[in-house]
C-alpha cells in the first residue's frame, strides 16, 4: 500500500471491493450457466467410473480444471495407473503456466495471500475475461467475482451429478461415454487459431495412433504430445527477428 | 494402501500439481526477462497436442459408430457452440450404435 493512487482508492475500499466483486459476478454469469451441464456430467461419469461422491467433490474442489478431470476419469482403473493419470492431468493443465505468467504482470499490487488464493482459482474463462476487461491493474475484487462463483458452481454441480449419476444404468446406451470424446475434439478444434495448430494437431494424432497400435496405451499420450510439441518448437520463429 | 486411500492420495496429488501450474507461471516464468520462443511455442502447443493424443484413439480406434460421430463433431465444431456440438455427437453415436454399427 505504498502506491499513492491506491491510498486515494482506499477511502472507499470496502464498497469498491464489493462493486468490483459484483461486476465480476455479472461478467462470469453466462459462462457459469454454460458450465452447469459439464459439472453434472463430470459428477455422473465419476460415479459411473467408481469414484465416491466425496472423491468426485474432492477432485473438483482441489483440481477445478474440467478437461483434465475428464482425462483423469478416462484412465481411472484398478489398479490405479497413478503416474499415467498424474502426468496426463499435469500436461493438460500446463497451459495455466502461461496464463499465470501473463496475469502476474497485472497483479503486482496484490498481497501474497491474495496471490496464493486468487491464482489457485485460475481457469480458461477467468483468464480470458481478466485479460479482456482489466487494464494494467487487475482489481482483486473483480477477479474474485469472476472466479469464486465458477468454483462454487463447479463443486455443487459435481455433487449433484455424482449423486444422480449412481442411478444411470449403462452410460453407453445414452451415449454419455461419447460426451468426453466429443468435448475433447471440440476443444482441439477451438485451438485451431494458435500458431501452426493444424500441423501440431495432425502430428499429435499421427504420433498417438502409431504408438497406440504398437506400444499400446498409455504411451500414446506421451508419444502424441511429444510429436506435437516438437513440431511446434521446430516451426516457431524468434519474435525479435523481422520476418 | 487400500483402493480408497490410493484414490484420495492421487486426488490430492492432482490438485497439488494443478495448483503448481497456476502459481508457478508467475513465480518462475516471470523471473526470466525473455522466454525462449521455442519453449513458449512448445508450451503453447501442449493442451492441443495432449488432448489430440488422448482423443485420437477414442475417435479412430473404438468402432465405426464412434469414428463417424467424431467426424461429424469435427465439422460441427467449426460452426456451432459447444453444447450444440455435444448434443449432435451424442445423438449420432446413440443412433449409430442402435443401428448396429
Amino acid at each position: 500500500m505504498t502506491m499513492p493512487e491506491s491510498q486515494v482508492e482506499a477511502a472507499g475500499q470496502p464498497s469498491r471491493f464489493g462493486a468490483g466483486f459484483l461486476r465480476g459476478c455479472r461478467d462470469i454469469l453466462p459462462i457459469l450457466i454454460s458450465t452447469v451441464p459439464f459439472g453434472i456430467i463430470y459428477g455422473a461419469l465419476a460415479a459411473q467410473t467408481g469414484l465416491t461422491t466425496t472423491e468426485a467433490v474432492l477432485t473438483s474442489g482441489l483440481t477445478f480444471a474440467g478437461a483434465s478431470q475428464f482425462v483423469a476419469l478416462q484412465f481411472w482403473a484398478h489398479p490405479l495407473p497413478f503416474w499415467t493419470i498424474l502426468l496426463s492431468v499435469l500436461a493438460v493443465n500446463l497451459r495455466h503456466v502461461l496464463y499465470s505468467a501473463a496475469l502476474g504482470r497485472k497483479t503486482g499490487h496484490w498481497t501474497a495471500w491474495q496471490f496464493c488464493g486468487g491464482f489457485g482459482l485460475l481457469t480458461d474463462p477467468t483468464f480470458a475475461l481478466a485479460e479482456l476487461k482489466a487494464g494494467p491493474r487487475l482489481d482483486f475484487g473483480y477477479y474474485l467475482g469472476l472466479s469464486l462463483p465458477l468454483y462454487v458452481n463447479w463443486i455443487v454441480m459435481t455433487a449433484l451429478g455424482a449423486v444422480f449419476g449412481g442411478f444411470i444404468g449403462n452410460p453407453e446406451t445414452i451415449g454419455l461415454d461419447f460426451v468426453v470424446t466429443a468435448y475433447f475434439i471440440h476443444l482441439v478444434v477451438s485451438f485451431r487459431k494458435r500458431h501452426s495448430a493444424a500441423a501440431v494437431i495432425l502430428a499429435s494424432a499421427a504420433g498417438a495412433l502409431l504408438v497406440y497400435l504398437t506400444a499400446g496405451p498409455p504411451w500414446h499420450i506421451a508419444g502424441g504430445a511429444a510429436a506435437g510439441m516438437a513440431l511446434a518448437a521446430a516451426l516457431s520463429k524468434p519474435k525479435a527477428q523481422p520476418a | 494402501m487400500t483402493d480408497g486411500t490410493q484414490a484420495v492420495v492421487l486426488i490430492v496429488a492432482l490438485g497439488f500439481a494443478t495448483y503448481l501450474t497456476r502459481i508457478g507461471g508467475h513465480l518462475v516464468l516471470s523471473r526470466f526477462p525473455r522466454i525462449d520462443p521455442r519453449l513458449e511455442a512448445a508450451l503453447d502447443a501442449v493442451p492441443a497436442a495432449v488432448l489430440t493424443a488422448i482423443a485420437a484413439p477414442m475417435a479412430l480406434a473404438s468402432g465405426i459408430a464412434e469414428s463417424l460421430a467424431s467426424a461429424a463433431v469435427i465439422v460441427a465444431s467449426f460452426r456451432l457452440p459447444i453444447h450444440a456440438v455435444l448434443v449432435i455427437g451424442v445423438a449420432l453415436v446413440v443412433a449409430l450404435r442402435a443401428a448396429g454399427l
